[in-house]
């Protein structure tokens, strides 16, 4: 199940944690947006899914990196429920508050074995762990702003953040769920505060930048959050961190084809059909939970048959809201002429070595571009 | 859908008052020399297709003018009427799509019996029209075209780096790219820059280097306080201690050290003038012993005595003698008495002669004593004595002196001992006076440079005296540990200056890339940047997709320009001209291309299409023509016009050609044939009436 494993002790020393310490694991997510069960039934799911995996792997605490709720409901009995549930008592549920349920206290959600952590706080989870800030989400301040008022504690130590905000480094994609900057992180504060690890919640893709863990939320909010969703476990003796897959009610796909007219498109359509499935690397269990939408552009000579052929080919899936496969971009033609043309064309795409950089089309876009060229569609 | 003249309307064209007619699938208009059948098939190309002069020319077109219109359906514009005037025209409507050749018109229509496709070559084709016709020339144009721009047709893309002219999108794209970089630098320094955790980290550090600052300030102001409080007691202890007073102790200290000194000085000199008033004294009272002592030979009167008393025992003989006796008893009795008196004077005188000889002698010795040196006579004794006198006088001078020195002394010490007395609060001994004054002055000496340290210790603390804290703050006013704090301070202020100021400027900077007011918070105009990044980068990746794809697809038809006359020869050979020719012929079964003349082949012969008979030529071109306009039109059917096109065939001939016509018809494209000839009139009219029902449309201008 585990499909990524990163070693803190390779990115901090080897000596990160005394030996001595006692074997603890604590669960990171963040971002699970609960509404209500009958809107959003995944969501309680994806939750529950982990605390299972917990059980099972005695583990007994989590850590919710912010969003928890999808707004300050007036209605937590739903998730008290589930912190009450006799499966989990056992289970220490730390949360944080994000931006969209900045207002959740101790007050507002209430269980005996949850704890809201509303203000910065530094805390010891392990006795003879690191110690983990956590900064709950503060709307117009940066995190380094609310690290740096712990810094002469933090000087010297290992320690851990937890936060829940945007990450300033690289190129980091726009969230796509809430465009916008949220309290953010930047490389600046990692290189000058030195956490052994940071434990991110807000932004929902999953990204892993050592010492940067960017959890990802445990259930794709809708679309355009594909495919499988992930925890974090975390071992306080080894600063040993593992991903695992979450068992989610819904697995979201988004597939786009290019298509040039041929006489075998329809063919080749088919095969890049399965080609696509195969990548999503799924089980036959799991065929029921995928939500797909899917496209085509270019051009085609039969756009009712590749509409047929998209359709027929993914028909053990379930279409995202019912939508049809898209064809709107997808024009017609069947000049011979522009097809010779267009195959040497592509021939030569697939071959051509493309511009160093991160910014650089993909062969996909080259094809599209030089179809509509050929075809003399703007 | 197929492209279809629907009608014709056209007056005042020549001849032809008023023609009107409904267009089927298969058309025949039939009419005689003069009739106007020309000026009609003209019409229809002058309202259909763009005619330049040498078009004009090569077709021998005459200036038309006539009212009326062709209308024509199947078009993506829907239903569109051409007249004489309208803009644009038929073939510049299909050349926008790109794929139909600009001389299309040559082939959709044969006029006055002309088959030729090009005009005055040999065989009636060569190597340009078919080039024109089967090669997809006029495709690779369209495409070039679509490229839009001539700077990408020359550009290459060499190991990942595109390489051309900096114009038109490759400007474009270097510009995007220019500004992402741009906009990336600006992600750089917001990462590097934008968090304020070291901006309130140095605060924080400030305020607590400035408490640190505030604490050793308030530890200064104590110091100065305490400083102040020194100097206030050393100022009285100086007080007591006048300087003056000081002053004065240490002059009459010096002055009765002096008098000290001076009464020292004259003891010294009263004791050695002691002896010489001593030796005066005594030299005085040996001197009047000596003068008495030693005149004692002198005693003359003793002498005179006995004389006398000689003279008057003289006298006494002659008194005796001569006068009366008292007179010598007189003379006697005085004689006697002055020789009494001279023998007393003389045993006195000799007795005083011993006395004198004897003090004379001790005066000697005395005097040898005294002096050392022999008494020699009075005189000697005198010039001593003068001598003596005068250091009398001046042992009189000192005692006088010393009895004044004495009296000053004495005041000397009254005042001295009155001054140490208020000085030290204490009787202090004479003899402890110097140690005391000396002490006295040490102490005041230590007074004043404590004072004086004190307040140059408080001037530079450069307090004012209400800024004095009387409290202490617990800590030691360390001057150097605050000068290093301020110097702290002043790093750690100028740094979060340049944190702000630096963060100001990237501010602005994003303001200024994103078009924003400076007074938006962060957030916006960070997302603001954001959002141009992506649009930015998509921009980028959409051009750097566009020039790639367009450099490739320029080298793709650079190639397939290469291959023009395989092309050309596969375009002979394809179905729809093969089909056309076999059928249209009967004979000929390929076609193929010799150098730039067109050759047709049967089973056992090749011949040059100028070779052939008129018949066979015109057979062959118009196989071509059909086949071609198939080839082009694709599976979208548009018209063809004949103007008596098989005139010039045998009679065998023209029902093949009929026949030919008439499949072309049923494969969808419009016919519209001229004819003034009665036996193709009736060949056609039979066949197409019967093949096409009510799509057969014939019309006889002689009836017009």
């Amino acid at each position: 199940m585990s499909v990524s494993c990163i070693l803190l002790s390779e990115i901090s020393g080897s000596e990160y944690f005394s030996r001595k310490a006692i074997l603890m694991k604590i669960v990171f997510t963040g971002d699970v947006h609960l509404r209500s069960t009958q809107l959003h039934p995944e969501r309680y799911n994806a939750l529950r899914n982990i605390l299972s995996r917990m059980i099972e792997n005695n583990i007994n605490h989590i850590v919710i990196a912010g969003d928890l709720f999808d707004q300050n409901i007036n209605d937590p009995s739903e998730f008290e429920a589930i912190c009450r549930n006799p499966e989990y008592r056992d289970i220490q549920f730390i949360v944080i508050p994000g931006n969209h349920d900045p207002a959740i206290n101790n007050s507002t959600v209430v269980s005996d074995n949850l704890r809201i952590i509303s203000s910065p706080e530094l805390h010891m989870i392990d006795p003879d762990g690191p110690a983990f800030l956590f900064l709950p989400f503060e709307s117009g301040v940066s995190m380094g702003e609310k690290i740096s008022d712990f810094e002469e504690v933090l000087t010297g130590k290992k320690w851990i953040l937890v936060g829940h905000g945007d990450y300033f480094h690289g190129h980091i994609e726009i969230n796509a769920y809430e465009p916008g900057v949220y309290m953010p992180l930047t490389g600046t504060d990692i290189r000058r505060f030195k956490p052994s690890a940071v434990f991110l919640g807000h932004i929902h893709k999953a990204f892993d930048d050592p010492p940067v863990f960017i959890v990802g939320s445990p259930c794709g909010m809708d679309i355009t959050e594909h495919g499988r969703r992930r925890f974090l476990v975390f071992d306080t003796h080894y600063g040993k961190i593992e991903s695992f897959t979450v068992d989610t009610d819904v697995i979201f796909f988004e597939e786009t084809f290019i298509l040039i007219p041929s006489d075998d498109e329809l063919m080749r359509l088919n095969k890049q059909i399965k080609k696509r499935i195969q990548s999503w690397n799924i089980s036959p269990e799991e065929k029921k939970k995928v939500r797909i939408r899917v496209g085509a552009k270019g051009f085609s000579s039969d756009r009712k048959k590749v509409l047929e052929a998209l359709k027929y080919g993914f028909d053990e899936f379930v279409f995202y809201k019912d939508e049809e496969p898209n064809i709107k971009n997808l024009y017609f033609c069947d000049d011979e002429q522009r097809k010779a043309i267009a195959e040497k064309v592509l021939e030569r795409i697939s071959s051509v070595q493309l511009p160093a950089g991160s910014v650089i089309p993909d062969r996909d876009m080259l094809v599209e571009k030089a179809l509509h060229v050929i075809y003399g569609k703007k | 859908m197929p492209v279809r003249i629907s009608e014709i309307n056209a007056r005042d064209l020549g001849p032809v008052r008023n023609f009107r007619m409904k267009m089927g699938l298969f058309n025949l208009i039939y009419g005689g020399n003069e009739l106007g059948k020309t000026c009609l098939v003209e019409f229809i190309i002058r309202s259909l297709f763009k005619i330049s002069k040498s078009d004009s020319n090569e077709w021998s077109l005459r200036d038309l003018r006539a009212k009326g219109n062709v209308t024509v359906t199947g078009l993506e514009e829907g239903e569109v009427r051409f007249s004489l005037s309208s803009r644009p025209k038929l073939d510049e409507l299909w050349q926008k799509d790109g794929n139909i050749p600009q001389n299309i018109a040559r082939l959709l229509i044969v006029k006055g019996s002309e088959p030729d496709l090009a005009v005055n070559q040999p065989g009636g084709v060569n190597r340009v029209v078919l080039r024109d016709f089967l090669s997809i020339e006029g495709i690779l144009d369209s495409i070039e075209n679509n490229i839009e721009e001539k700077t990408l047709l020359k550009a290459s893309v060499e190991n990942g780096v595109i390489k051309g002219a900096d114009k038109g999108k490759l400007k474009d794209r270097i510009e995007k790219e220019t500004e992402l970089h741009r906009i990336n630098k600006l992600f750089e320094r917001i990462d590097t820059n934008y968090s304020a955790g070291s901006m309130k980290s140095l605060k924080r550090k400030i305020n607590l280097l400035k408490k640190s600052s505030k604490k050793l300030t308030e530890a200064k102001r104590h110091s100065a306080w305490r400083l102040a409080q020194e100097i206030k007691e050393l100022k009285t202890e100086m007080e007591k201690l006048p300087e003056e007073n000081l002053q004065n102790l240490q002059n009459m200290l010096v002055e009765y050290r002096t008098i000290k000194n001076h009464i020292s000085v004259k003891r010294t000199q009263e004791k050695g003038l002691q002896s010489s008033h001593e030796n005066f004294l005594w030299l005085k009272t040996a001197l009047e012993e000596f003068n008495l002592h030693s005149h004692s030979d002198k005693l003359a009167g003793n002498r005179y005595l006995a004389f006398l008393s000689l003279l008057f025992f003289t006298a006494v003989i002659p008194a005796a003698l001569f006068a009366q006796s008292y007179v010598t008893i007189a003379f006697a009795v005085v004689g006697v008495f002055l020789g009494w008196s001279f023998i007393r004077s003389f045993r006195v005188e000799s007795l005083l002669l011993a006395e004198h000889e004897a003090v004379i002698e001790r005066v000697s010795s005395g005097f040898f004593k005294r002096f050392g040196k022999k008494l020699s006579d009075e005189v000697q004794m005198r010039t001593l004595l003068e001598l003596l006198e005068k250091d009398c006088y001046r042992l009189e001078n000192i005692r006088e002196d010393l009895a004044e020195l004495e009296n000053r002394l004495r005041m000397k010490e009254e005042n001295l001992a009155s001054g140490f007395t208020q000085l030290s609060g204490e009787a202090i001994e004479r003899e402890l006076w110097e140690h005391k004054l000396k002490e006295l002055i040490n102490k005041s000496k230590i007074l004043s440079n404590r004072f004086h340290e004190a307040e140059k210790n408080l001037e530079r603390f450069a307090i004012e005296s209400d800024s004095y804290l009387e409290e202490n703050p617990g800590i030691e006013y360390d001057r150097s540990e605050q000068l290093k704090i301020l110097e702290e301070i002043e790093d750690f202020t100028q740094n979060l200056h340049d944190l702000d100021n630096t963060r100001s400027n990237l501010k602005q900077a994003i303001c200024t890339e994103t078009g924003s007011e400076i007074n938006e918070n962060w957030e916006i105009l960070i997302q603001k940047l954001r959002e141009k990044r992506l649009e930015i980068s998509d921009s980028f990746k959409n051009i750097t997709a566009e020039i790639i794809a367009r450099i490739l697809i320029a080298e793709v038809i650079r190639e397939v320009r290469k291959q023009e006359d395989e092309r050309i020869r596969k375009g002979l050979r394809t179905n729809a001209v093969f089909k056309s020719l076999i059928d249209i012929t009967g004979r000929y079964t390929e076609l193929d291309l010799l150098e730039n003349e067109l050759v047709v082949r049967d089973s056992d012969e090749e011949f040059r299409l100028s070779e052939l008979s008129t018949g066979a030529r015109e057979q062959v071109l118009l196989a071509l023509r059909m086949g071609f306009s198939e080839q082009i039109m694709g599976k979208e059917p548009a018209f063809l016009v004949f103007d008596d096109a098989f005139q010039y065939s045998d009679w065998k001939h023209r029902k093949r050609l009929v026949e030919q016509v008439i499949r072309v018809a049923r494969n969808g494209w419009q016919i519209i044939c001229l004819t003034m000839d009665d036996h193709i009139r009736d060949l056609f009219r039979k066949r197409a009436s019967s093949v096409f029902g009510d799509q057969f449309r014939f019309a006889d201008l002689s009836k017009n």
